[in-house]
């Protein structure tokens, strides 16, 4: 159980930390302070994405060893990491067999798990009367059908219109809802931001 | 290209790119465990070039080269990043997990701050700036607009803006006796801007289904490329 | 052999014991002999009480009290020999008038006055009783004489004189408690067992009668219920103040205060008071063997409680039960349903490969964001830095690579020196493929040597935001070697670049909404005279569009998808990979809208026939 002196300490280190970086954003002769700070943030970033690396195989390492249940799965995947440092490792990421490797699985199996996408999709969208019957159904539906005809080309059909319709709604009633909705996310952002920074929250532990 | 043009390489990559593809769209007739064989596959993979290039890019430049170039007292400045990097592994271990936690609390202090930052300087101001500037007449008149059509627009713009930020706004005030919700013009509003939503999501959904509708069509086309050339080959 | 239970301490004994062997209580009952001298209450003619004796020094298991538990022959009390303080009670009752005539009674006792239980309990009942006693004087013997009798010198008649009238006042005193107490006559009717053999004669009874005061014979039982209900103030006996009823329990239970029931009617029967009745016991109450009060075990809960409780047993009943799984369908509709979409739009987008039919009719109007991005990149010089950062994952290199190869291509025909750089960890290798992908759409090939660099790969920017930030701020200090390691920024063209507003372009390719407002956070303040372009998924391009339609814009030109790529290519003249993903394009997005039309209006149909039926929406679909 930590105490309370440890507990203001991490909250300390939370604020003053922010608000150096904070304050550089508006006066740039505290820039240098500011920078050696966000470079050591980049490096600390980093390191955590690696200790999460280690985290997830030593999981799966963990399951095999205790013979858990789909071990096998995990075994692959262990698998699959080593081979990737092994091609990977020695050259570099952007070496002939790592990109071999890059280009010839991971590639393919994203994209094809982006491209079954487009079939539940449709699935989907043909459901939804069925699920939901209102005015704001009617209205999505409407939107995506008028998209995907502003999109088309379908030779001696006149789909004009369906483009104007399409441009002025993708240009003023969607940019419109896209403002307000970037506008709370801003504001969102800078609730919580300043919830960290007088240590109204703290996610570190404390 | 034929077969005699593909290396070994490229058959053997064309090949297992094939196998993977067929196997993931077998997954339109349900989940399998090959299906999932391929995923664990893929975050295997996904897993061990974040950890080269974590090392390549980040670790090894910034970190671990410094220490071993620095002479004097330039290496304990730059030992310090080193001594707290080795710190944060103690995560690794719950019962030494907080020797970590002062170095947690220093990232998450500086990302709050560039979060909230850029938020304010990089979005808010620009786009409130820009919801006002919808009716300077003098900007429409110089990029040659309709007058009347721009106002209209950017009418339907500010009331769109205002009533999709009302749609996400739910504080009320309780009363005793009485049901807790938005007063009544409040719940109009809100209507309204659900509806500037829907048709912005109406808008992302068709552009979701063109995107997996290109990586299908990308997939398909490499899969018949593949065979043309092994066909062609023979 | 037969066994008796000890009515005091409930332990069995042998049927032929007179006195329980564990408490020394009588186990039967005295009888009286009614012809023969009535000695004292309880006393079998001719016998001595068990405590008398004791005194006496007489013995006491030989000269007790008969045990005999049958009733003897009516008439034919058995009397013992009075102990000698006993006699002389008797004998000085014997010379006064002990009792009052009925005149004198009514002189002194006024019934309206009194309470005939206030007088028993002050003891002037009791003292009118054992004054007519047929005691012998008392007096005799000092020694044993009760102090709680009174102390004038008593005659007592003898025991012979004594006839049934000493027992009559016994009765009516007996009738007086039944009535008061409002107990049933049957207990003292089971008492007169042993009484009836001391069945007094006419004669005796009738000068009982005149004995008795005529104020105590006109008490009744109603009379004293009257004068209980006038003395509380008006309420009957059995009506209660209504709060007072309101706090009673539903089930009343037989809680008894005070006597316990049928104490008034039970005669002693053992010890110097044996022969009275409705003594207190001497035994503590809790040694005495009855049956507990009887507390109501039903619980108190309303009709409501009593429902919801029922409702929360089948509940947890229906936990343990195993329910039957649903027939496991191996081809349900909606996986049939799924399957011909599929396949409908497999065949829509095979079907121009295989040089069916095609839709091959490329849209005409240029966006005013896809054509602002192309003039921007048109003005870009030879070896002009111009930033690439690689935002997008690989799953999204089908569409993404199409927009981005097609403004890579117009890039490297313009000559430009690229700098790619990502903050995914996966970018380093995707800017590597694009480059790639990009040298085959043109005449062109970029190379990235130690001889030749016409590119080069900063590699991953970790950090995220704060990342961006330094970046943006500090290039070299955040990315001071390429992907591989070697120094980056000893090119000529890197050299005099020490921000990001260094450069000639920034592009931003990405497909996740997050990342490129992210960008747009951390270096549009930053960018004063470097424009930015986004090359976007179809999906982001709604996120991005109000920072291209902002003013003073904050992104000066948008590609976004397929469709923004096959547009950009018509700006410059040059088709690229969009172009031959068009057709195949172009009949997915036909067959997409047929699909939602048809589907979409079937499954509304549905919906609108279940709820005439008046079933739910969200059921049965196709």
């Amino acid at each position: 159980m930590k105490s309370y002196p440890f507990v203001y300490l991490l909250a300390a280190i939370a604020i003053a930390s922010g608000a150096a970086v904070l304050v550089g954003y508006f006066f740039p002769s505290l820039a240098g302070l500011k920078g050696e700070m966000l470079d050591w943030a980049v490096i600390f970033t980093a390191v955590l994405l690696l200790i999460g690396v280690i985290s997830l195989v030593r999981t799966h390492w963990r399951k095999i060893m205790q013979d858990q249940k789909d071990r096998a799965y995990s075994l692959v995947l262990i698998f699959s990491f080593t081979l990737t440092l092994l091609v990977a490792a020695p050259s570099g990421p952007t070496s002939k067999w790592s990109m071999w490797l890059y280009e010839n699985l991971l590639i393919p199996i994203e994209s094809s798990l982006l491209g079954i996408l487009a079939v539940f999709l449709l699935y989907a969208s043909a459901r939804l009367f069925n699920q939901r019957m209102n005015i704001y159904t009617l209205l999505f539906i409407g939107t995506v059908l008028l998209a995907l005809l502003g999109w088309l080309t379908i030779p001696g059909v006149d789909l004009e219109g369906f483009k104007d319709a399409r441009d002025w709604l993708s240009s003023v009633w969607a940019v419109a809802g896209v403002r307000g909705i970037l506008l709370g996310v801003g504001l969102g952002t800078v609730a919580t931001g300043l919830r960290i920074l007088i240590g109204a929250d703290r996610p570190y532990g404390g | 290209m034929s077969l005699f043009d593909l290396g070994a390489a490229d058959l053997i990559g064309g090949l297992l790119g094939l196998a993977v593809t067929l196997v993931v769209f077998s997954h339109f007739i349900g989940d399998n465990a090959v299906f999932r064989l391929v995923l664990h596959i893929f975050i295997g993979m996904s897993a061990g070039y974040i950890a080269v290039v974590v090392a390549y890019n980040v670790l090894w430049p910034k970190l671990l080269r410094p220490v071993l170039e620095a002479e004097g007292w330039e290496l304990l400045w730059v030992g310090l990043p080193l001594f707290f990097s080795l710190l944060l592994f103690a995560r690794l271990f719950p019962r030494y997990s907080i020797l970590g936690s002062p170095v947690l609390a220093f990232v998450v202090g500086v990302g709050a701050a560039a979060a909230v930052g850029g938020a304010v300087v990089g979005v808010l101001f620009p786009q409130v700036r820009a919801t006002i500037n919808l009716f300077d007449l003098d900007a429409i008149r110089q990029n040659q607009e309709n007058v009347n059509l721009a106002l209209v627009n950017g009418s339907i713009i500010l009331v769109g803006t205002i009533s999709s930020l009302a749609y996400f706004h739910f504080g009320v005030r309780g009363k005793a006796g009485s049901k807790t919700q938005r007063s009544t013009w409040m719940e109009w509003l809100a209507q309204v801007g659900q509806g500037f939503i829907v048709i912005a999501f109406g808008m992302i959904f068709a552009g979701i289904y063109a995107a997996a509708l290109a990586a299908l069509i990308e997939r398909l086309s490499s899969i018949t490329r593949f065979i043309y050339s092994l066909v062609a080959g023979f | 052999m037969e066994i008796v239970i000890c009515p005091f301490c409930g332990k069995e004994n042998r049927a032929e014991d007179e006195t329980c062997q564990y408490c020394q209580a009588r186990l039967k009952p005295l009888r009286i002999d009614p012809e023969s001298q009535p000695g004292l209450i309880g006393q079998s003619p001719g016998e001595e009480s068990q405590v008398f004796s004791k005194k006496e020094g007489k013995p006491d298991s030989q000269d007790g009290l008969q045990a005999s538990g049958e009733v003897t022959p009516a008439g034919k009390p058995a009397v013992s020999e009075p102990s000698d303080w006993l006699t002389g009670f008797r004998n000085q009752i014997t010379t006064q008038d002990l009792t009052p005539g009925p005149e004198a009674l009514d002189d002194e006792r006024q019934p309206e006055a009194r309470d005939i239980r206030q007088d028993f309990e002050a003891g002037a009942m009791l003292d009118d009783a054992f004054r007519s006693l047929p005691f012998e004087n008392a007096r005799d013997n000092e020694e044993s004489y009760p102090e709680f009798l009174p102390d004038e010198p008593q005659k007592a008649e003898k025991v012979g004189d004594v006839a049934a009238d000493d027992l009559a006042w016994l009765r009516e005193l007996q009738s007086q408690y039944n009535e008061v107490d409002g107990l049933s006559s049957a207990a003292s009717k089971k008492d007169e067992g042993w009484l009836a053999a001391n069945e007094l004669s006419q004669d005796s009874q009738k000068r009982e009668d005149e004995r008795v005061p005529r104020w105590v014979g006109e008490i009744s039982a109603g009379s004293l219920d009257k004068q209980d209900s006038e003395a509380e103030g008006g309420l009957s006996a059995s009506e209660l103040p209504s709060w007072l009823d309101a706090t009673r329990p539903l089930a009343t239970p037989q809680i008894i205060f005070g006597m316990p029931s049928g104490y008034s009617d039970q005669v002693e029967i053992a010890g110097p008071l044996a022969g009275l009745p409705g003594l207190l016991p001497a035994e503590p109450e809790i040694a005495l063997g009855r049956k507990a009060a009887a507390y109501p075990t039903q619980l108190q809960v309303s009709e409501t409680n009593r429902i919801q409780a029922e409702i929360f047993d089948q509940v947890l009943q229906s936990e343990g039960q195993n329910r039957p799984l649903p027939d496991r369908v191996l081809v349900s509709s909606q996986k049939v349903m799924r399957m011909a979409f599929a396949l409908i739009i497999l065949f829509a987008i095979l079907a121009p490969v295989f040089s069916l039919q095609t839709l091959e009719r490329y849209p005409a109007i240029t966006p005013v964001e896809v054509l602002s991005a192309s003039q921007i990149i048109s003005r870009i010089g030879s070896e002009s830095p111009v930033l690439i950062a690689v935002e997008y994952e690989p799953g999204f290199s089908g569409e993404l690579d199409a927009a981005l190869a097609a403004v890579l291509d117009h890039l490297m025909i313009q000559g430009a020196f690229l700098v790619l750089v990502s903050s995914v960890p996966s970018g380093p290798m995707q800017a590597e493929h694009i480059v790639g992908v990009s040298n085959q759409v043109g005449p062109h090939q970029y190379i990235n040597s130690a001889s030749q660099k016409e590119y080069i790969n900063l590699g991953y920017i970790s950090g995220g935001l704060a990342g961006l930030r330094n970046f943006a701020e500090n290039p070299r200090l955040s990315n001071p070697s390429d992907i591989s390691g070697e120094p980056a920024w000893e090119n000529p063209v890197m050299v005099n670049i020490d921000d990001i507003n260094d450069f000639s372009l920034v592009i931003v390719a990405s497909e996740n909404h997050d990342k490129s407002r992210a960008w747009i956070e951390q270096t549009s303040p930053l960018l004063e005279d470097t424009p930015l372009i986004y090359v976007v998924s179809a999906q982001s391009e709604p996120l991005i569009r109000p920072f291209f339609d902002a003013t003073p814009q904050q992104v000066q030109g948008i590609v976004s998808g397929v469709i923004g790529s096959v547009h950009y290519g018509a700006t410059i003249g040059r088709q690229g990979i969009a172009h031959l993903y068009w057709p195949s394009f172009n009949s997915g997005l036909l067959a997409a809208a047929i699909l939602i039309v048809v589907g979409g209006g079937a499954n509304a149909l549905l919906a609108l026939t279940a709820s005439k039926n008046g079933r739910k929406p969200g059921g049965k679909s196709l």
